[in-house]
């Protein structure tokens, strides 16, 4: 009789024993997962989102032609590209007339380039915001290039509006022109064909892309902003238009260094290099 | 002597009879108490590790995605493309053409005045002319001042020095030209 009778309060305890340190706790932590998963597959929608965008742009840039492409790459590659630089200045020179007395390139002194570094060391140190940081990626690294020319008017504009348009694309920093008869003026007055001619020191900056190589496309979809621009909009159309407007001449398509190999490295020799056209 | 067994054994089975209820009672409630603690915890139990399984799965599909995504070299090469367009984007800001400098110039340059040296300086697209030229006389200097007076950003022109050098009077003069576009038109395209 006893026995029958304790057995409902024994139960009573078992219940609340294992309602408390059994089933609560199980609750709990399927809760806790529960949003956890939702967090899970909030971020694989994104990623799947994601992709499909950017197979989107993909499509896009497939579309493009090399030219388009070839013009982007040249206007801003990835590393300096002298060689590219000074061969499309040579083409313009030739075409224009003009006589290229020097050109010299040297890092420009570029505030953004240093803000992104402080910026970088920064971010090691978690104290830089978001912002800070995608600006730093978008900032392209200006080289500038002082040249000077000597050609007459007509053929120094020509040359000038040339740089303006060519393919690596220039922001022109100064410029001065000077006729070259002022100072040769008592020496030579007898000769005609120095009268014209002007001389022109340049000065502007090329861009080289800002190095983003390292980066790992999963980890930055959700703060890089070039990650974001491709994920809601495709390729920037903008850009584009910005460069068919800057760059109206035709592609300019790298030297290739035909010819090299020499033994004696001191030895002269006759003959001239072909320019490129 | 009869009786009082019949009212013993009488006794006896009514309190036997109300303490089987009880106890039948306190059984089956505590059965049911029984089964309901082990529903809810199996309920509980099958809820999470279903929710587990599928965490496993969902992180699993993730990880895949992921790896499609850093691996796939096209996707590389469409950001490495975005970010030049970009950087592009930001030069087109300050880009100034050069050539419409010259042509401004030329539009507003006497036809009697000889340039003998320009110097200009761009700075966001503001440029700044220094200049030196040789006009006929000092009626041409005001005339040339006015005209670059036209042209400039703010309406005025700096004369630095203005004399007479052998046959002609030389002047220098200083001006800024407003912010010229890259869609300016070109007079010698």
């Amino acid at each position: 009789m006893r026995p029958k009778l304790l057995f409902f309060p024994f139960t009573l305890i078992i219940f609340v024993w294992s309602f408390v340190s059994l089933t609560k706790p199980a609750w709990t932590e399927y809760q806790a997962d529960k949003g956890k998963l939702q967090k899970l597959i909030t971020e694989k929608q994104t990623l799947v989102k994601g992709i499909a965008n950017i197979k989107k742009a993909l499509a896009e840039f497939k579309q493009l032609s090399d030219d388009d492409k070839k013009m982007v790459y040249n206007a801003m590659p990835q590393v300096v590209n002298n060689d590219n630089l000074v061969a499309e200045i040579n083409k313009n020179a030739s075409q224009s007339g003009v006589m290229v007395i020097k050109v010299g390139t040297k890092k420009s002194t570029n505030k953004n380039a240093s803000k992104c570094k402080k910026n970088a060391s920064s971010v090691k140190n978690n104290k830089s915001t978001e912002a800070n940081v995608t600006n730093c990626a978008l900032t392209a690294v200006p080289i500038n290039v002082n040249m000077s020319v000597v050609g007459t008017y007509p053929m120094v504009k020509d040359f000038l509006n040339k740089l303006d348009v060519q393919n690596r694309v220039i922001v022109p920093q100064s410029f001065s022109l000077a006729s070259v008869n002022n100072k040769q003026d008592n020496k030579d007055k007898q000769t005609a064909d120095v009268i014209d001619l002007v001389n022109a020191k340049i000065s502007f900056d090329v861009f080289q892309k800002q190095q983003n190589s390292k980066i790992i496309l999963s980890k930055a979809i959700d703060n890089d902003s070039i990650l974001k621009s491709l994920l809601t909009g495709g390729l920037n159309q903008k850009g584009l238009q910005a460069l068919q407007s800057m760059v109206t001449s035709e592609i300019f398509y790298p030297v290739t260094a035909d010819g090299v190999g020499k033994e004696n490295l001191f030895e002269q020799t006759t003959e001239t290099t072909e320019t490129v056209q | 002597m009869r009786k009082i067994n019949l009212k013993a054994k009488n006794i006896a089975s009514n309190t036997s009879s109300s303490g089987g209820a009880s106890g039948q009672i306190s059984l089956i409630i505590g059965i049911l108490i029984l089964i309901l603690a082990g529903g809810l915890y199996g309920g509980a139990a099958y809820l999470k590790n279903a929710q587990a399984k599928k965490i496993v799965v969902v992180k699993s599909e993730i990880k895949t995605l992921k790896k499609s995504l850093d691996t796939n070299k096209d996707f590389k090469n469409v950001y490495d493309f975005q970010d030049r367009l970009i950087q592009l984007d930001g030069v087109d800001k300050n880009k100034i053409k050069q050539v419409n400098i010259l042509n401004q110039l030329s539009q507003s340059t006497l036809a009697v005045d000889t340039m003998k040296n320009l110097k200009v300086a761009v700075n966001n697209g503001i440029s700044t002319i220094d200049t030196n030229l040789l006009t006929p006389d000092l009626m041409t200097v005001a005339k040339q001042i006015n005209a670059y007076k036209a042209v400039s950003s703010q309406g005025q022109v700096s004369l630095k020095s203005s004399g007479i050098k052998d046959d002609a009077t030389e002047m220098s003069v200083s001006f800024t030209l407003p912010r010229m576009g890259i869609k300016e038109t070109d007079q010698n395209k």
